[in-house]
């Protein structure tokens, strides 16, 4: 459901949701509840994916799994070349370990990132998932 | 009867769309505020033959002289890239062929996303 806060115009929900520089985007849930957000200008294609990536984030607090491993493969196939790709990977493997408590899917990310994008920050975050048996 | 000269000068009249022409120089632009947008502005100088002055009847034509002489036109491009969050969302969805609807209200977002089980996507933005 896409919403439009105006600066000028809603400063209360400016101040509610604490939103010091825009653009920023908001993912919220049917509560009400926000989830995600992200700030500035993206080109469309980032701008895409940067979106889907941020709802399948959303639908793995929500614990909608299968949903959301749809969505982040996705960025991944979708969207190749994206700098959300390397998030969405990491976010892949958490999602498929949510949803089967099988500890070799964070290894398995671990691996594919450091074996597709060794220099991202997101392979950095996945490194004591190395010490999972494959 | 027109040369390729007169066709030019014919096109150029009105906010025309066409490519960025050589020897322009980019003057300004402006953005679309509906789809977000941005046309970028240039300045072309363009050659008017004697033909076109003795058609219209020599009525006088800023910046031309009586050997046909040269003018300034405007002309205009689209910007490679829309501007602003909602200009990138209506190029994404004028490619799809729709257009999205956008709501006010978060509170109201939220209730049609829970009966559609969807997200509320909120734009926060800066209309200046």
């Amino acid at each position: 459901m896409p919403v439009r806060i105006n600066r000028e115009k809603q400063t209360d929900l400016f101040k509610k949701y604490t939103i010091t520089w825009t653009p920023t985007i908001v993912i919220l849930d049917g509560e009400g509840k926000e989830h995600y957000r992200f700030t500035g200008f993206l080109p469309p294609s980032e701008f895409s994916a940067a979106i889907i990536l941020q709802g399948a984030k959303t639908e793995v607090d929500l614990q909608n799994f299968d949903l959301a491993i749809k969505c982040f493969n996705e960025v991944i196939d979708k969207y190749k070349g994206s700098v959300s790709v390397p998030e969405a990977i990491f976010y892949l493997f958490v999602a498929k370990y949510l949803s089967t408590h099988d500890a070799k899917n964070l290894r398995a990310g671990f691996d594919r990132l450091t074996e597709e994008f060794p220099g991202s920050e997101w392979t950095l975050k996945a490194t004591p998932y190395k010490l999972i048996d494959k | 009867m027109g040369t390729s000269i007169d066709l030019l000068v014919a096109k150029s009249s009105g906010n025309r769309f066409l490519p960025p022409p050589e020897n322009s120089v980019r003057s300004s632009g402006f953005i679309n505020e509906e789809t977000g947008t941005k046309y970028l502005e240039f300045e072309q100088e363009i050659r008017i033959s004697p033909h076109v002055f003795s058609r219209r009847a020599r009525l006088p034509f800023p910046g031309r002289n009586q050997a046909g002489g040269k003018r300034r036109r405007r002309v205009f491009r689209e910007a490679e890239e829309p501007v602003g969050l909602v200009g990138q969302i209506n190029q994404i969805n004028l490619r799809r062929s729709k257009m999205i609807t956008w709501g006010d209200s978060i509170e109201a977002g939220a209730k049609k996303a829970k009966e559609e089980k969807k997200l509320v996507l909120a734009d926060f933005y800066n209309p200046q």
